[in-house]
């Protein structure tokens, strides 16, 4: 246990824009936080999160390039891991093997047998897992969850939530080519199949499903803020994907619409993931860090949880929420703010008085289940899975389970033991 | 009740007046001012209402006879056709007795669910066309007979899916044809009204009036009771459920979207979760087909309140919008570069872009008026009206399935289109169709 005020050594596990930006507030959310690696297979980056911490802390943190020296060293309390998500799993079940603590961004697994595995390295090591669904620790999104717990939205009937991006660029598959200088292209791959480099895999890893969630890696925000106000549910015990791809006939395998049903029992859990409108818009900074709503219904991240007594629009940028009643009549509302700093906060205190951060790994593993039952629903042909909630087994289709359970390359296997 | 001197009045409406020097006439086939002769059957609120304003906003349009098995709903539809049209019309309480009479034209069926497609079947094997109200049929297997009893007997068969004859519908579809909405990529549906927990109620004496067993028809014999007889709607055996009124949006959708063929999936999620009713059919319905090119997902519900369809006030004004956030029967149809608000009592429609812009609009009104002046049209024409029975069994089919699919569990089904069989699913195809009583047969032959 670190005393409060004690001192907090960090290292940072993939050093692009995401990771640079939560390690730099992070740094500098609470006293005593240092940053003392910077962990990156590609010396092309790195560089902004070395220079500006030194300006920031006063030290220059070091430049390390394979994360197992990370792990090693035992000056470091925790790591933050901003990989892309084909890694999320196994680092963090090797930072708690080392001992360290994890913050680790979404979509914090690539399948559901990873996300089990990690929660139960976090037990088994006693570490904490911030996963980085920062809504969890957003005062306006605790407010909505409240207001839904006390009963005045009425009974929970229907509850739809949307990730619909505006549009993208198409994915022409490139010819393989030289691995890059400075980039260890061995070290990126990591735990995926062996590949010879391909510069639409490494700048566009989103696009395929051996390294990504696709579009609903950023939906799976907006589903974990779902689960949150609505009490933590347990697993769906159902779920069914349509969708494909409509805006470009290129190379990618993820589809550009999805959309979903997820099935909660008592009542049901759609989700509209998308990436073709432009006319969606996310919520813009005066949105995010001032007091204004958005459009709702040309909002790209919002939820609409249908009540008896009334409708929530709830969002995850920061725009808060608003209750309607008849006539669009507004019945409750309150301003939100960005929550990554409080976020951010939460993991250090976390961290120094060993409380569950609020977005332990054992409820972002569920959200997280979402995103992966969702996109086994598409990829074995748009097909409803049954779940097994207690096993976390598809039981109507082996195809999905072989998707669940992923597959690694030797000596990047997800131990069966962690 | 007497005549009183309908006959005189009427010039019979056989003899055909040529159009246009045209000489080839179907025996049919009538003058654009023919007189035509309806008939109402089960004039309730709604089609006592609708075949009035038919005679209102045509010409030359009369109602023999009025047929109704509760004597209590025949004597109100006497006294208001006679108070808004000026003259009475005969009754009659069996409605085969309508299907005889040569001088009827064309009937109007308003009766529960579960009348339509055997009334409008026995309809066309006596001659007649047929105005049937929504959801046409009770199941799959029925609405495809009733289209063959249309084409076998030449009979205009329009259903009351009016959205069919509405202006600003037809520019919706229209602007979305075009092209400018792009790619149609996602279609959303909402149907979510307000409503309360449904009671049961023990079983009654038969009111005086009312032949129990002719209200019954072709669904299977129960003792009287007044929450299956007031509360048809919770109830299999009679209805469709709260999709019932969805069925406009999903005939209205389709439409727009140029009249797909039947979904090959789809995904129906239903129950009575909420007021925790002991009724069959559900409160709340999540429904997702996957059409090939596109997704479509209808939200059903009677348990928000506080949504609204569109204000009277806004269905005949063109120049007004609804609030669209908490308009409970609206359309959203998602393009690859707009997305379109579409509402379905007028309302019309409403198309943003980037940055919130609105595109492009139009204001729409109610369409009741336009689709009954189309009906009477094409029973002097002969040509196939606005909701002609085909798409409408279409669009009926995909309440049907998602009815299906929440009684068979709330399970995704497959659809073999062409023979309109759910695939590798016998539990699911027994649901195809309902079972009738003896003397109420719908033939597999019509």
């Amino acid at each position: 246990m670190i005393s409060r005020n004690e001192r907090v050594v960090l290292g940072l596990i993939g050093a692009g824009g995401r990771g640079t930006q939560v390690i730099l507030s992070m740094q500098k959310c609470a006293p005593g936080v240092e940053v003392k690696s910077i962990c990156e297979v590609d010396h092309e980056r790195g560089g902004r999160a070395i220079s500006e911490l030194e300006k920031q802390q006063g030290k220059k943190p070091q430049r390390i390039e394979d994360m197992r020296k990370v792990f090693e060293d035992k000056d470091i309390d925790a790591v933050v891991i901003a990989t892309p998500v084909h890694w999320h799993a196994l680092a963090t079940i090797w930072a708690c093997q080392a001992g360290k603590d994890v913050y680790v961004e979404k979509n914090i697994s690539h399948n559901i047998y990873e996300g089990r595995k990690m929660i139960e390295a976090g037990e088994k090591y006693n570490r904490i897992i911030q996963c980085g669904f920062q809504n969890m620790s957003a005062p306006y999104n605790m407010l909505a969850r409240d207001y839904i717990m006390s009963g005045k939205l009425g009974k929970i009937a229907l509850v739809k939530a949307y990730c619909m991006l505006p549009g993208h660029n198409p994915q022409r598959l490139k010819e393989d080519s030289e691995v890059p200088e400075g980039l260890n292209w061995d070290l990126w791959l990591g735990p995926a199949p062996q590949l010879p480099y391909n510069v639409s895999y490494h700048k566009g890893s989103g696009d395929f499903w051996i390294f990504s969630s696709g579009t609903l890696g950023d939906g799976c925000h907006v589903l974990d803020l779902a689960r949150m106000v609505l009490d933590d549910p347990d697993h769906p015990k159902s779920v069914f994907c349509a969708g494909g791809r409509v805006l470009f006939d290129d190379n990618r395998e993820i589809p550009d619409n999805q959309s979903i049903t997820f099935d909660f029992e008592d009542f049901p859990l759609t989700m509209e993931s998308s990436k073709y409108g432009d006319y969606m818009s996310k919520a813009t900074p005066e949105i995010r860090y001032g007091n204004k709503f958005p459009n709702w219904p040309l909002n790209s991240d919002r939820m609409e949880i249908y009540g008896t007594e009334g409708m929530m629009y709830l969002e995850r940028h920061g725009a808060g929420w608003q209750v309607l009643g008849t006539d669009a009549e507004v019945l409750a509302q309150e301003y939100g703010y960005f929550p990554d700093e409080v976020h951010q906060k939460d993991f250090i205190n976390s961290i120094r008085t060993r409380k569950i951060p609020n977005s332990d790994i054992e409820q972002g593993h569920k959200s997280a289940t979402l995103v992966h039952l969702a996109n086994m629903s598409y990829r074995v042909g748009k097909k409803q899975l049954l779940f097994d909630i207690e096993n976390e087994r598809v039981t109507n289709s082996e195809e999905a389970n072989i998707i669940s359970r992923g597959r690694y390359r030797t000596g990047y296997e997800i131990p069966e033991i962690v | 009740m007497k005549r009183r001197d309908f006959l005189g009045k009427t010039v019979a409406g056989t003899a055909g007046i040529t159009i246009g020097g045209s000489s080839l006439i179907l025996s049919s086939c009538r003058g654009a001012n023919d007189r035509v002769i309806l008939a109402g059957i089960g004039p309730g609120n709604r089609g006592l209402s609708t075949i009035i304003n038919c005679c209102k906003v045509s010409s030359n349009v009369e109602i023999k006879t009025v047929c109704d098995i509760n004597d209590m709903r025949l004597e109100r539809a006497v006294n208001e056709i006679d108070k808004q049209l000026g003259y009475k019309p005969n009754t009659s309480g069996n409605m085969k007795e309508v299907f005889d009479d040569k001088d009827i034209d064309a009937v109007w069926v308003s009766t529960p669910d579960h009348w339509h497609a055997l009334a409008t079947i026995w309809a066309c094997q006596a001659g007649k066309d047929v105005y049937v109200e929504k959801t046409p049929s009770l199941c799959i297997w029925e609405g495809r007979r009733m289209i063959e009893a249309a084409r076998k007997y030449k009979c205009i068969v329009q259903t009351g899916f009016q959205n069919r004859s509405g202006e600003y519908n037809k520019s919706a579809r229209d602007y979305i044809q075009s092209g400018k909405l792009g790619q149609v990529v996602h279609v959303r549906i909402y149907n979510l009204l307000g409503g309360s927990k449904w009671l049961s109620q023990p079983d009654a004496e038969i009111p005086e009036g009312l032949n129990w067993d002719a209200w019954l028809g072709p669904a299977a014999y129960r003792p009287y009771n007044p929450g299956v007889h007031r509360g048809w709607g919770a109830f299999w055996d009679f209805n469709v459920g709260t999709l019932n009124d969805a069925g406009h949006q999903l005939d209205l959708a389709r439409m727009v979207t140029g009249d797909p063929g039947h979904p090959g999936s789809i995904y129906g999620w239903g129950g009575n979760k909420v007021w925790e009713s002991e009724r069959e059919t559900p409160e709340l319905q999540s429904i997702t087909y996957d059409y090939d090119k596109f997704t479509m997902t209808c939200e059903n519900a009677n348990v928000m309140n506080y949504m609204s369809k569109t204000h009277t006030d806004i269905r005949m004004d063109t120049s007004r919008f609804p609030e669209w956030k908490t308009n409970a029967d609206r359309i959203e149809i998602y393009g690859t570069l707009g997305v379109m608000f579409l509402g379905r009592h007028g309302g019309g429609w409403q198309v943003f872009g980037k940055d919130e812009q609105i595109v492009d609009q139009q204001g729409g009104v109610h369409p009741d008026r336009e689709h009954q002046i189309n009906f009477i049209e094409c029973i002097r024409n002969r040509k196939q009206p606005n909701a002609d029975i085909e798409q409408s069994h279409l669009s009926a089919t995909l309440i049907h399935m998602a009815n299906i699919a929440y009684r068979t569990g709330n399970r995704q089904l497959l659809f073999d289109g062409l023979n309109e069989k759910f695939i590798g699913n016998d539990k699911a195809n027994n649901l195809l169709k309902v079972s009738y009583r003896d003397k109420y047969m719908i033939p597999e032959k019509v």
